[in-house]
C-alpha cells in the first residue's frame, strides 16, 4: 500500500523492521542509496514490504531491470543474434540459443519485425541487457516468440506494472465480454488479438482506462462496452455504502433545523 | 507511440483492416483528422492534425537579389524537428524526410502563388525582402506537409511587413508601429492533401503508424478556388490512372474547401487580389 509522496531529495525512511534473517531491505529504481540513508531519486509514492523499499512513479521510457518479463521488437539479426528493441535506451540481445527447444541444427524462425516475450538480464548497467526466452530450467513458461497478429501498443510503464497486480481487475472484467489473447510486458507494451473490431475497441478502451481508478473500472467499462452495442448503460452498484450516505444527508438537512 | 518501431503483427492488422474500409483507429477511408490552427502570440501558430502539432511563425530580412531576379524578392521554408517530435533512434530517417519535408514545402509555397515576388521588392536592383517561414515540429504523427502548409498560409496572411528603407547600401527599418502596418499579397490558399496507398487502396490523411507500412503515398496540393497546383506520388507501386487521379483530386478539393472555411476567422483581414 502507498505510503507518502516524495519529490527527488526526499529522505526515505522505512516504517517497516527488516524481515528475520535479512540484514537489509533491496532498494527499486527510485531510491539512491547514500552513506546508509535511502533518498528519493524520482517523485512518486514509496511502497514497502518486508524486504523491499521502492516508489512508484509516472514514466514512460522503460529502464530494464533483472527479471522484468518484457516485450520486444526485434530489429537486426547480427550473426546468432537478434537485437531487440524493449523500450530502452539501450536494445536488448538474444541469442538463438535461449528459445525453448533450441539447438544448432534447430534454429528458431525469428524475423525482423517479430515480437518476443522474455525476461531480461542486466548483467552490468554499461553493457546492453541480454534477453531469454526461456527460465533457468530451459522450459518457456508462456515466453517465446508472440504471434504474428494482433496489434501491439505502447502504455506507461507504471500503468503496465498496475495491469498486472491483483489489485485490477480490468483484464478479467474484459474477459467477461470478450474473447481474447492479452500479453503485458513491464516495458509498457500490451499486445491483443482478438478480431479486428474487437481488437480496436480493447486497445482504445485499456488506454483509456489508464486514468480511472480501480474503483470506478467496472462502471467504466459496463458503459464503454453499452455504449459500443448501443445499449442502455447498466446500473453498476458503487463500492460505497449509499444508502448510509443518503440518510445521513437527509439528517443534515438544514432546512429541517430552521 | 512514436517509440514503437515497426513489427509485422502491426502491419498485417492495419493492412487488414484497410482492406475491410475501416481503419486501424476507426477512421474510414476518406476520413480525414480535424486540423486547427491556433494564434498562440503575434506571428506564432500552432497547427494540430490528430496527435500532429507544428509551430509556424515568419519572418522579412531585406537582402539584395542576385542577378537575374533582381525585381523579386524569394520565399523560403526552414523546418526544424524538436527533439521530442520523434524517437531518436531514427534520426536518419528524420533528416532524410526532414530535407523531403523542408525543400517540398518550399516548393508547394512557390508553385501555389501563395505571395507574390514582386511586391517584396523594396528597390529595383537593389532591395527585396526575403521571407523566411519557420516551422518548428513539436510531434510528428504524420501529415506533416499537410499541417505546416495550413500553417504557413494562416501565418503569411496574418504577417505585417516591416518596412525598409535602401539608403547608401544600407537597410533601415522605418517603423513596425500600428501607424505603419502592412500586410502581405495573399494570392490564393493553398492546402496540401497526402493519401497513401495499401495494395489497391488509397486512404486518406495516413497518421504516423500507417506512413510506416503505406505503398506509397500521393500528395495534391490544392488551393480554396479549386485549383490542383501540384501532384506528387512517392512509391514505386504507385500507379496513377486517370481514374484514380480524378477521385482523389475530388477529395482534395472537398477537403481545401472544408479547410477554407474553417480558418476564415484568420483571412478576414488579409489582403489579396480579390479585395482590390
Amino acid at each position: 500500500m502507498a505510503t507518502k509522496f516524495v519529490i527527488p531529495g526526499d529522505k526515505i525512511v522505512p516504517e517497516n523492521a527488516v524481515s528475520a534473517g535479512k540484514k537489509r531491505k533491496l532498494c527499486g529504481r527510485g531510491i539512491v542509496v547514500h552513506e546508509g540513508d535511502a533518498f528519493a531519486s524520482v517523485s512518486g509514492f514509496v511502497h514497502e514490504s518486508d524486504d523491499k523499499l521502492w516508489v512508484n512513479s509516472f514514466y514512460r521510457r522503460y529502464f530494464p531491470q533483472s527479471a522484468d518479463k518484457v516485450i520486444g521488437i526485434v530489429t537486426l539479426k547480427i550473426g546468432d543474434f537478434w537485437r531487440v528493441d524493449i523500450g530502452g535506451i539501450e536494445k536488448a540481445e538474444i541469442e538463438f540459443t535461449q528459445f525453448e527447444n533450441a539447438t544448432k541444427k534447430n534454429r528458431p524462425d525469428v524475423r525482423i519485425g517479430d515480437m518476443l516475450y522474455g525476461n531480461v538480464t542486466v548483467i552490468n548497467k554499461h553493457l546492453e541487457p541480454v534477453m531469454s526466452c526461456v527460465d533457468a530450467a530451459g522450459n518457456a513458461r508462456g515466453m517465446g516468440l508472440l504471434p504474428r497478429d494482433g496489434i501491439i501498443f505502447a502504455v506507461s510503464c507504471s500503468y503496465s506494472r498496475r495491469l498486472l497486480t491483483d489489485n485490477c481487475k480490468l483484464l478479467s472484467l474484459l474477459g467477461k465480454s470478450f474473447v481474447f489473447e492479452v500479453t503485458v510486458g513491464v516495458n509498457g507494451r500490451i499486445w491483443i488479438r482478438a478480431t479486428p473490431d474487437d481488437t480496436r475497441f480493447l486497445r482504445d478502451l485499456i488506454k483509456h482506462c489508464e486514468k480511472v481508478n480501480d474503483e470506478d473500472l467496472e462502471a467504466t467499462v459496463a458503459n464503454a462496452i453499452a455504449a459500443a452495442r448501443g445499449e442502455a448503460a447498466p446500473h453498476v452498484p458503487g463500492g460505497r455504502n449509499v444508502k448510509q450516505e443518503v440518510k445521513e444527508e437527509i439528517d443534515d438537512d438544514p432546512m429541517e433545523q430552521l | 507511440m512514436k517509440e514503437l518501431p515497426p513489427s509485422i503483427a502491426e502491419k498485417e492488422f492495419i493492412r487488414l483492416c484497410e482492406t475491410q474500409g475501416s481503419r486501424h483507429d476507426g477512421r474510414n477511408v476518406d476520413q480525414f483528422r480535424p486540423l486547427e490552427v491556433r494564434k498562440l502570440d503575434e506571428n506564432n501558430y500552432l497547427a494540430t492534425l490528430g496527435e500532429t502539432k507544428i509551430a509556424t511563425s515568419v519572418q522579412a530580412v531585406p537582402f539584395k537579389p542576385s542577378s537575374g531576379r533582381q525585381n523579386r524578392g524569394e520565399l523560403s521554408v526552414q523546418m526544424v524537428y524538436m527533439p521530442c517530435a520523434a524517437k531518436a533512434a531514427l534520426d536518419l530517417q528524420i533528416n532524410r524526410m526532414k530535407m523531403r519535408n523542408e525543400d517540398a514545402l518550399q516548393t508547394l509555397l512557390r508553385a501555389a502563388n501563395v505571395i507574390d515576388g514582386r511586391f517584396l521588392l523594396i528597390e529595383q536592383y537593389e532591395a527585396a525582402l526575403h521571407i523566411i517561414v519557420r516551422v518548428q515540429v513539436i510531434n510528428d504523427a504524420g501529415g506533416i506537409l499537410d499541417a505546416a502548409m495550413a500553417a504557413s498560409v494562416v501565418a503569411l496572411s496574418n504577417y505585417k511587413v516591416p518596412k525598409y528603407k535602401f539608403v547608401e547600401g544600407v537597410f533601415k527599418k522605418i517603423s513596425t508601429d500600428d501607424e505603419w502596418p502592412d500586410q502581405l499579397r495573399i494570392f490564393s490558399h493553398a492546402y496540401v492533401i497526402t493519401f497513401a496507398l495499401f495494395g489497391k487502396t488509397f486512404v486518406a490523411d495516413p497518421d504516423d503508424r500507417e506512413s510506416l507500412y503505406a505503398d506509397g503515398f500521393v500528395r495534391i496540393g490544392c488551393t480554396e478556388k479549386n485549383m490542383v497546383f501540384a501532384i506528387r506520388e512517392d512509391g514505386e507501386s504507385v500507379q496513377l490512372t486517370k481514374e484514380v487521379v480524378m477521385r482523389l483530386c475530388d477529395i482534395a478539393q472537398l477537403r481545401a474547401k472544408a479547410l477554407d472555411s474553417d480558418l476564415q476567422t484568420f483571412f478576414k483581414d488579409t489582403k489579396g487580389l480579390s479585395s482590390m
